[in-house]
This record gives structure tokens, C-alpha cells and sequence, in this order.
């Protein structure tokens, strides 16, 4: 599953730590989730979705091919 | 998950693993029954459940120590703890099963291959918890 992520908190001018701060999660999640090794619950996902006022699909783009 | 009531269900387990160290000592020493094997017991749950509850409690005071309970709770560091302890199993599963296999040609007690499980299980969960926790 590929996302978004790095690239909508850099627009919103946001540091890692602040992301992980409002979502209630560790920074080294946050650098896990922007390098596509970890992927988010559904919790997290929407939780990071309404930081960005985004529907969560467009974060979070699945990849059929993909074998996460 | 929510960080206090991680932090109770905490303080249940060692304290309950405190007294379980306390009975044995009871046990052991005022009752006389299998001393040697009771002041094991007491000696290795007293201290464990004692030196991680005064740790849970003291976070309170020290937020380093709040931050690595906080980390702990993290949603990728359950994940990863979940994934390494189902791989821990079935790795462990498969060695008990060769270890019955094995005892058909040599001689080993019980005794012998409790310990060995015991330690495989530990070197094999902490692998697989820093290979995920690199990985993910």
C-alpha cells in the first residue's frame, strides 16, 4: 500500500512529531508509515485522514498488484 | 490502547507475580515444603514483580520513563509484538515436536528440554521482535 503521507505533512508545513502527537501514536510509527514499511490500522488511518480533512483513500492508495 | 489502562492491568501482573513470589516463600520456608524449589520461585518473582512495579509506579514522577510506557502502547509496537510472539510460537511448536522426535534416539530428561524450550523461546521471540522491529 503506498500513501501520501510525507508529502500532505510537508504542504501543511507539519513535523513528524506533531503528527504522531495528534494521533496519539510514536514518531517512529509516523517514519514507518511515510516509508511504506508499516501499515495503519483503520483507527490510525481515519485518525490521519481528518488531520488532513481527506478522505482516507486518498491518502492511502491500495495497489492490487501489492502483496500487502 | 489506552495508556492507563495499560498501566493497571500492569500493576495487576506484578503484583499478582509479587505474591505468587511471596506464597512460595511462605511456602517454602515456613511450611518446609520443597524448599529449594520454593526459594527459586520466590527469588525469581519477588524481584522481577517488585523492581517493574516500583518502575510503573516511579514513571509517574519521570516522564522519560511515561514515554517508553507511552511507546509501548504504540499501535506498531503492539503489532509488532503480536507478529513476533505468533512466529515465536509455531517456531517453538515445531521445536518441541523434533525435541519428542529426538528423545526416541537419545536420552534426555524433561527436566533437560524444559530448559532448552526455555531458552530457545527467548532467543527465538527476541530475534524475530528486532528483525520486525527494523522491518516495520
Amino acid at each position: 500500500m503506498k500513501n501520501r503521507l510525507r508529502e500532505l505533512r510537508e504542504l501543511k508545513n507539519l513535523t513528524q512529531e506533531d503528527i504522531a502527537n495528534r494521533v496519539g501514536v510514536s514518531r517512529q510509527t509516523i517514519i514507518s508509515l511515510e516509508k511504506g514499511k508499516y501499515n495503519p490500522s483503520i483507527l490510525l488511518a481515519f485518525k490521519l485522514a481528518r488531520i488532513f480533512g481527506l478522505p482516507v483513500e486518498e491518502i492511502f492508495i491500495h495497489q492490487e498488484e501489492s502483496e500487502d | 490502547m489506552n495508556v492507563d489502562k495499560y498501566i493497571r492491568k500492569q500493576i495487576i501482573g506484578y503484583s499478582t507475580m509479587t505474591l505468587i513470589g511471596i506464597i512460595a516463600l511462605l511456602i517454602g520456608f515456613v511450611f518446609k515444603y520443597q524448599t529449594h524449589t520454593m526459594s527459586g520461585i520466590a527469588f525469581g518473582f519477588i524481584p522481577a514483580g517488585l523492581g517493574c512495579l516500583l518502575i510503573l509506579l516511579y514513571s509517574k514522577r519521570r516522564p522519560s520513563l511515561h514515554q517508553n510506557i507511552i511507546a509501548e502502547c504504540d499501535e506498531r509496537s503492539i503489532y509488532i509484538r503480536n507478529m513476533s510472539g505468533a512466529k515465536a510460537f509455531w517456531i517453538t511448536y515445531w521445536w518441541i515436536f523434533a525435541l519428542t522426535m529426538l528423545t526416541n534416539i537419545i536420552n534426555i530428561t524433561v527436566n533437560q528440554i524444559c530448559i532448552a524450550t526455555l531458552i530457545f523461546m527467548g532467543v527465538i521471540y527476541f530475534t524475530i521482535f528486532f528483525r520486525n522491529l527494523v522491518r516495520f
